[in-house]
């Protein structure tokens, strides 16, 4: 029994860190940064580069300058905006704020950090609830297939075949179409097309535990079949799901990027890392920025999460 | 030999007509019927019900399934709302650039995975093993768009060699070797892509599947012999363990196929997944329907194939 605490393997562990990494980004990230969809200037859409900084003049008016660079001038300020320069009064100026944009804006402005940010929340949020959504209906559809046998085994498996043989992408598409896409929307979407692999798993977990002597054992001191199926056959059933589960996460937040990229997934003003990608490759010449750090940001989510099912897998080969 | 293949495609074609059925289903439970779909909102109601009327809206449902059902095994799929043509042609014309560039693809999946797996099991735990066993995994990390964009932003605008997009240039000639060269040249960034993120899990399942036939016992008894690792792996090991791969590529099938249409979005790739794209966004019901059963069609008879070819390649699993 040692080995239950065998430790986990090193790249699994710094996979676990990562996505600890990540999920922090995506839950505390947003409170710090600002939202990047307050652009204060309309007139400051220009891409910009990682690092560049941009100087606001709030005006008493209300309204907001973006200036490339300022220097004070014994009438005011000296600002170039867009390769002009021109003089703002003191007596018109409110405030001055500059802001640095650690990895640029995009196209309309807007800074990428920030948007990297708050779309972690809304990429990590929708895997994490298709993950949910799918994994319960796999496991019922699982359990009542494993369990009861017979034609309602047949049908439902034949049913999850015909899932499977639709390509997800064309399945969540049409689904898309039928619906008007929302953030629930689109988790119902994706979780109720990738439930497939987990009802396979738990059909297959319950089918041989079944007929295992414990069961029977429970049968003859007169446990009833809904207790030996709750209580007993399904906690027993479940120890794969968790590796399943990890491995599972990351393919949904691909897909989810995926719908993002093409335009499906939540409505626009909302950041997510696909629609993020999306709106980098219009400028691909112009700014690498721009599809580099949310290609590298969900590549390392994915990565962590494929690693962190491999640990899993180690580990529980050491529990068994 | 032929019972089993008979079974597996009456099987295929219980799957098949799920799908219709299914697809249908969700057609006609979701909120909103057809009419309400193409009609004009301003259109009056009396004017509604004569158009839902005169397209037999109006039937029962199981009425208006059975029709349908009839004519989509005819292969008569309606009409497209957006092209006003029918679906039938529209796939048609779609279908062989698309399946030109997933055959391509997996081809391209298939021989690199192989190669670098067969390259890892002969010096396995080597530092070069280490090294490709976490590319592999990276592959299999990106998204496959990403992936297709990076190669355009390297190829295309930072080196220049290759075309970004569409399947063939402008100016290509109208035919010869030079429209085909014209055409090769557009194919090997879009291929690449699908090639690339294909590789790594194939890779790393071969490679898993190697070193455990490495430690069979037919395998120690040719190195005992004196047979070099490396024939050993070649000749000995690879054959076994390239037979699962087989029914592996027909399971992976719906992701190749589902990647293709993504990989065709990022390089304007004039095939199914442009065309569905559309269809989804003109809210283009019968041409969507049409997609799905295609694409059923495409991945069960991709693994009908899969099945039948393994039964005749291996042995044990004839009856």
């Amino acid at each position: 029994m040692k080995r239950v605490c065998a430790r986990w393997p090193a790249l699994a562990r710094h996979a676990g860190l990562a996505l600890g990494l990540v999920a922090g980004l995506a839950i505390v990230g947003p409170l710090v940064c600002p939202a990047p969809d307050t652009i204060r200037d309309p007139s400051s859409t220009a891409l910009l580069a990682p690092g560049s900084q941009r100087f606001f003049l709030l005006l008493a008016d209300g309204s907001t300058v973006a200036a490339e660079t300022m220097a004070p001038v014994a009438t005011g300020w000296e600002i170039r905006r867009q390769g002009e320069v021109q003089v703002v009064s003191d007596t018109d100026v409110q405030g001055v704020e500059s802001r640095r944009f650690w990895l640029g804006t995009d196209a309309l402005g807007r800074d990428v950090l920030a948007r990297l940010v708050w779309g972690a929340r809304v990429s990590l949020a929708l895997g994490l609830l298709a993950l949910v959504i799918s994994t319960l209906l796999g496991t019922l559809v699982g359990l009542a297939a494993g369990w009861a046998g017979g034609a309602l085994d047949t049908i439902l498996m034949r049913l999850a075949d015909a899932v499977l043989a639709v390509p997800m992408l064309v399945l969540v598409l049409l689904l898309t179409a039928l619906l008007r896409p929302s953030l629930g929307v689109l988790a119902v979407v994706i979780g109720s097309s990738s439930w497939m692999g987990v009802a396979r798993l738990m059909r297959a977990q319950v089918q041989t535990l079944k007929q295992r002597d414990f069961v029977l054992g429970l049968r003859a001191i007169g446990a009833s079949r809904t207790r030996i199926l709750l209580r007993h056959v399904l906690p027993n059933a479940m120890t794969p799901l968790g590796q399943d589960a990890a491995l599972r996460l990351g393919d949904l937040i691909l897909i989810e990027s995926s719908l993002s990229f093409l335009g499906f997934g939540v409505p626009p003003p909302t950041a997510s890392w696909g629609s993020m990608l999306a709106d980098g490759q219009a400028t691909l010449g112009s700014g690498w920025w721009l599809v580099v750090f949310p290609g590298c940001l969900l590549a390392g989510t994915v990565l962590a999460t494929a690693l962190l099912a491999e640990g899993l897998q180690e580990k529980l080969r050491h529990f068994r | 030999m032929r019972s089993v293949a008979l079974r597996r495609m009456a099987a295929s074609l219980v799957v098949l007509w799920a799908v219709a059925t299914g697809t249908y289903a969700l057609v006609s439970l979701a909120p909103g019927d057809a009419a309400s779909r193409i009609t004009d909102p301003r259109l009056p109601a009396a004017a509604r019900e004569r158009w839902r009327r005169d397209f037999g809206l109006d039937r029962p449902l199981r009425a208006r399934y059975l029709s349908w059902l009839a004519a989509t095994v005819r292969g008569d799929m309606g009409i497209s709302w957006q092209h006003r043509r029918p679906v039938r042609a529209l796939l048609a014309e779609a279908l062989p650039p698309t399946a030109l560039l997933t055959g391509l693809g997996l081809l391209t999946e298939t021989l690199g995975g192989l190669a670098i797996a067969t390259w890892q099991a002969m010096r396995p735990r080597s530092r070069v093993d280490r090294a490709l066993t976490i590319t592999s995994l990276l592959a299999y990390a990106m998204p496959s768009f990403a992936v297709g964009m990076g190669l355009v932003w390297v190829f295309s605008y930072a080196l220049g060699w290759l075309p970004a997009s569409h399947m063939l240039s402008p100016t290509a000639a109208a035919s010869g070797w030079a429209r085909l060269g014209d055409g090769a040249l557009h194919l090997v960034l879009p291929v690449a892509t699908i090639g690339l993120t294909g590789m790594g899990a194939l890779a790393r399942y071969t490679r898993g599947s190697l070193l455990e036939e490495q430690s069979q016992g037919y395998v120690l008894a040719a190195r005992a012999r004196g047979c070099s690792r490396r024939r050993a792996v070649l000749t000995h090991a690879l054959p076994n363990a390239a037979l699962p791969l087989v029914t592996v590529l027909g399971l992976s099938l719906p992701v190749l196929v589902s990647g293709s249409l993504l990989v065709e979005v990022v390089f304007a790739w004039p095939g199914m997944g442009q065309l569905l794209l559309q269809a989804a966004l003109a809210r283009d019901i019968p041409l969507l329907m049409g997609g799905t059963l295609v694409g059923a069609a495409a991945v069960v008879l991709g693994n009908l194939l899969a099945d039948v070819s393994v039964s005749l390649l291996d042995p044990r699993v004839r009856p």
